[in-house]
């Protein structure tokens, strides 16, 4: 999905939390968007989401203006918040079919594939379990099954590596997202932690002050990382050499 | 601790302090005396409403039970306003975070709260108080230590309803909702005579009948309880159970609900889940550690070769939709796709009550007939008996009525909130659902409970009238009925605005205030055209029985205005899309809305 934000500005009261931001993904990628705390990384997610509307400019997905009740688009996208939204009451199992059958992907014909990685992000085991019983870590797994039977085009993913995830859980997040992107989808997830964000993506896009400060390759990131002593919080600040 | 209200967050921390030194409450945390006394624009519109019913009538032109009903309605209001102030103090997601984390024990910090509650709610309360009081004594101060007695009680009765509103027996006894409805019909009888012209409430003005279905109704609302006329029968002894009560509640509030800030997870479980069992937690949690370890041995591409036994894992259980046990279930089932289905059973909590209701009264119905035909042909006349007479009618309509009545229709799950952090989002903005598909399913639920409403009321309203000689008039249920039941469908656009623009948050800025002025303009316009329309479409009806000659224009008008009140409806509906469309209303809420 090619996605495109155009002058996009957004404020909440007095505070402005994206000021004319333009964008340009392409498909088929991986993009970590860095940031110090309320840079505007979550606002930037929200309004892919549809969560919140922009107060100016436009968000574009495959060249279509994307609004919330657009459910043509809204459909080939999903949104896993901070805390990952699945319906608390229900077993794992019940929310996978749930959300599958919300996002018209219907399960027969993938069930292998899905089974496996249903084991990979460790849902196997929770399958019975109500989701309201699980400890955090144990609801991102449950929300990354989700993911696996949607397969949505744009995964749009906040924090996953302060999710209180274990590592398998975390390695299972990369090769789901990794995944997603072979199939010709994008994923954009939200990190403060620069060096995973160099590591784990395609592209990297650092908001600063709610302006888009550096929009670089991830290899070009790490060869930063790696000559320049304070290349991460150089990196946060948006300066692509030393000062 | 960072909170999205800094007053509240400098309050709570200047509180915080004070504890630790030793000068609890020493100060007050003044924000302003006139934010105090008119705490929310909520209480400024109550006295709007409460002055011109204390001034525009002449004593000796009062229709005392319109009077004793609105008044009872005004008071209900402020104990519903303190209630919705304790509420935003405890729970509210901007401070609940904040009272958790304060490093005092929960029951000190909601004794806070709740002197907080009453100093900043008790000053209003006694003025409304007094100026009812002063208003049902003929605004005559020759007795005052009467007036101080009623304002007295009038305010304890007030601060014991917001309370005890909450109460599980009271909340079983289906009080509140019976209040709503009151509400609800007071404010479409208001309009009705905002539509007739006053002079129905004055002496004379008013039907007979109408004075004494709203005289009986005052007794479902606690404050009428100490108003003159109710207080000398059995009301005082009434008034003074619930007082007792609510002080019981009251003391024992801080207590109760400490085990929210002190225990939360305890305290929340207790609600919704049962406890976690450690050891099963554990040992789920070892196998699939287990299983994951294997896993991460191996290499991204041989992922997806996994030779697993998936006979476990799949095939999966079929998406979330209503369980269909029982037959009105599956009847609303039957109106439905496969794929609205699913719509369904992600706005709706899975286990519904519609089939339980319905057959409670489908039972309860014969029972009261039966009842009816002996009362009319064993029973003396007199005037015990005539009171029991139009008590009896009115809980045999409202039983019936209440439990077959469409409330609450299709989207309870879907405005849930989510909890991010301090800010809480609808479940209905993250999920694949528009607000049309909201609409879709909503309305088509309504319908089919309103038809299965139609087909149980309408012959049995029609065999109570009969049973009780209501003669000509028994007819007036088949059009009553089948009225309300339509104009209840039609006006579920309205209902769904309602939900919808309590959801969201309307952005603000200098570019888009004059788009929310005259979205509201019109819906407020469109709003009172659907309730009068609505209410003078049913109404008409009484209409057709006492002019014969021209029913078919009655007929004929009275449909047109039900219609016409849909299409209001519809419309008020049609603007909040429109806009949601154009992206005015942002998801997120720091504050938890009650929709």
């Amino acid at each position: 999905m090619h996605i495109e934000l155009q002058n996009v500005s957004k404020t909440f009261g007095r505070t402005t939390a994206l000021k004319q931001f333009n964008l340009n993904i392409p498909p088929s990628s991986i993009i970590a968007v860095l940031g110090e705390n309320g840079a505007g990384k979550s606002t930037l997610l929200r309004l892919l989401a549809g969560v919140c509307a922009p107060d100016n400019g436009l968000v574009r997905y495959d060249g279509a203006v994307f609004n919330r009740e657009n459910m043509a688009l809204r459909r080939r996208l999903h949104f896993t918040p901070d805390v990952p939204l699945v319906f608390p009451d229900q077993t794992v199992a019940r929310n996978i079919a749930t959300f599958a059958a919300l996002h018209e992907k219907p399960i027969s014909g993938r069930e292998d594939a899905l089974g496996a990685w249903l084991e990979d992000i460790g849902a196997a085991a929770l399958m019975k379990r109500t989701v309201g019983m699980l400890s955090r870590g144990q609801i991102w797994k449950a929300g990354m099954a989700c993911v696996a039977a949607v397969e949505p085009e744009l995964w749009l993913v906040d924090e996953p590596f302060a999710s209180g995830m274990d590592a398998l859980g975390l390695g299972a997040f990369r090769r789901l997202a990794r995944h997603l992107a072979d199939q010709g989808g994008t994923v954009i997830y939200t990190t403060q932690m620069v060096e995973m964000a160099a590591e784990f993506s395609d592209h990297v896009c650092v908001i600063r002050d709610g302006v888009l400060a550096m929009w670089e390759s991830s290899p070009a990131l790490r060869d930063q990382i790696a000559n320049d002593p304070d290349g991460e919080e150089n990196i946060l600040r948006g300066l692509r050499k030393a000062s | 601790m960072k909170l999205h209200d800094p007053h509240t967050e400098r309050a709570l921390v200047q509180i915080a302090l004070q504890v630790r030194q030793g000068r609890e409450m020493a100060q007050s945390d003044s924000p302003g005396w006139v934010r105090r006394m008119l705490n929310g624009s909520g209480w400024v519109s109550v006295l709007l409403v409460a002055f011109p019913y204390l001034h525009s009538f002449p004593l000796d032109q009062r229709s005392q039970p319109w009077q004793i009903l609105v008044y009872s309605l005004v008071l209900m209001v402020a104990a519903w306003q303190i209630r919705k102030k304790l509420d935003q103090f405890a729970t509210s997601p901007a401070h609940y975070p904040a009272l958790v984390n304060l490093p005092i024990k929960g029951e000190k910090v909601l004794s806070w709260v709740r002197s907080r509650v009453i100093r900043e709610t008790s000053f209003v309360t006694l003025v409304l108080c007094i100026l009812i009081s002063v208003a049902l004594h003929g605004f005559s101060m020759d007795c005052c230590w009467v007036l101080v007695a009623t304002t007295l009680l009038l305010f304890s009765t007030v601060f014991a309803t917001a309370l005890l509103s909450r109460d599980t027996w009271v909340q079983r006894s289906q009080l509140p909702k019976v209040w709503g409805l009151i509400v609800l019909s007071t404010v479409i009888g208001a309009a009705y005579i905002l539509f007739a012209g006053k002079k129905a409430l004055l002496t004379g003005g008013m039907s007979e009948w109408v004075k004494e279905v709203i005289a009986k109704a005052c007794w479902v609302l606690p404050p009428s309880w100490v108003m003159p006329g109710h207080l000398e029968v059995v009301g005082g002894y009434l008034a003074a159970v619930w007082i007792l009560w609510g002080l019981v509640w009251w003391s024992r509030w801080p207590k109760a609900f400490a085990m929210m800030i002190d225990d939360p997870e305890g305290f929340f479980g207790s609600l919704d889940f049962d406890p976690v069992q450690e050891e099963e937690a554990e040992e789920l949690e070892i196998q699939s550690q287990g299983s994951l370890v294997k896993e991460a041995m191996l290499s991204d591409s041989a992922v997806a070769q996994l030779d697993t036994d998936h006979a476990q894992i799949l095939p999966l259980p079929k998406p979330l939709t209503i369980r269909q046990e029982g037959w009105v279930e599956a009847l609303i089932l039957r109106a439905f796709t496969t794929q609205d289905r699913h719509l369904l059973g992600a706005m709706i909590h899975p286990q519904q009550t519609w089939t339980k209701r319905t057959n409670v009264v489908m039972t309860a119905a014969p029972v009261f007939l039966l009842a009816a035909w002996l009362f009319m042909r064993f029973f003396p006349k007199g005037e015990f008996w005539e009171l029991l007479y139009i008590w009896g009618y009115m809980f045999a309509i409202g039983f019936v009525a209440l439990g077959l009545l469409p409330f609450s229709n299709a989207i309870p799950r879907a405005t849930d909130w989510w909890s991010l952090g301090t800010q809480m989002l609808p479940f209905f903005a993250a999920l694949p659902l528009s607000a049309r598909d909201l609409l879709r399913i909503s309305s088509r639920v309504t319908w089919v409970r309103s038809l299965i409403m139609v087909a149980i009321l309408c012959p049995y309203a029609l065999a109570l009238s009969v049973i009780l000689e209501h003669g000509q008039k028994s007819l007036l249920a088949l059009w009553l009925v089948p009225a309300t039941g339509l104009f209840w469908a039609l006006s579920r656009p309205i209902f769904l605005w309602y939900r919808l623009q309590a959801m969201s948050k309307r952005r603000r800025g200098m570019s888009i205030w004059v788009w929310h002025a005259t979205a509201s303009l019109l819906i407020i316009f469109l709003g009172f055209a659907w309730l009068i329309l609505g209410t003078a479409g049913v109404l008409t009806g009484i209409a057709l029985f006492n002019r014969p000659q021209d029913v078919g224009v009655d007929v004929l008008m009275s449909i047109a205005s039900v219609l016409g009140s849909g299409v209001c409806a519809r419309l008020v509906f049609e603007i909040q899309h429109w806009r949601m469309r154009l992206g005015h209303f942002d998801w997120l809420s720091t504050t938890l809305k009650s929709s």
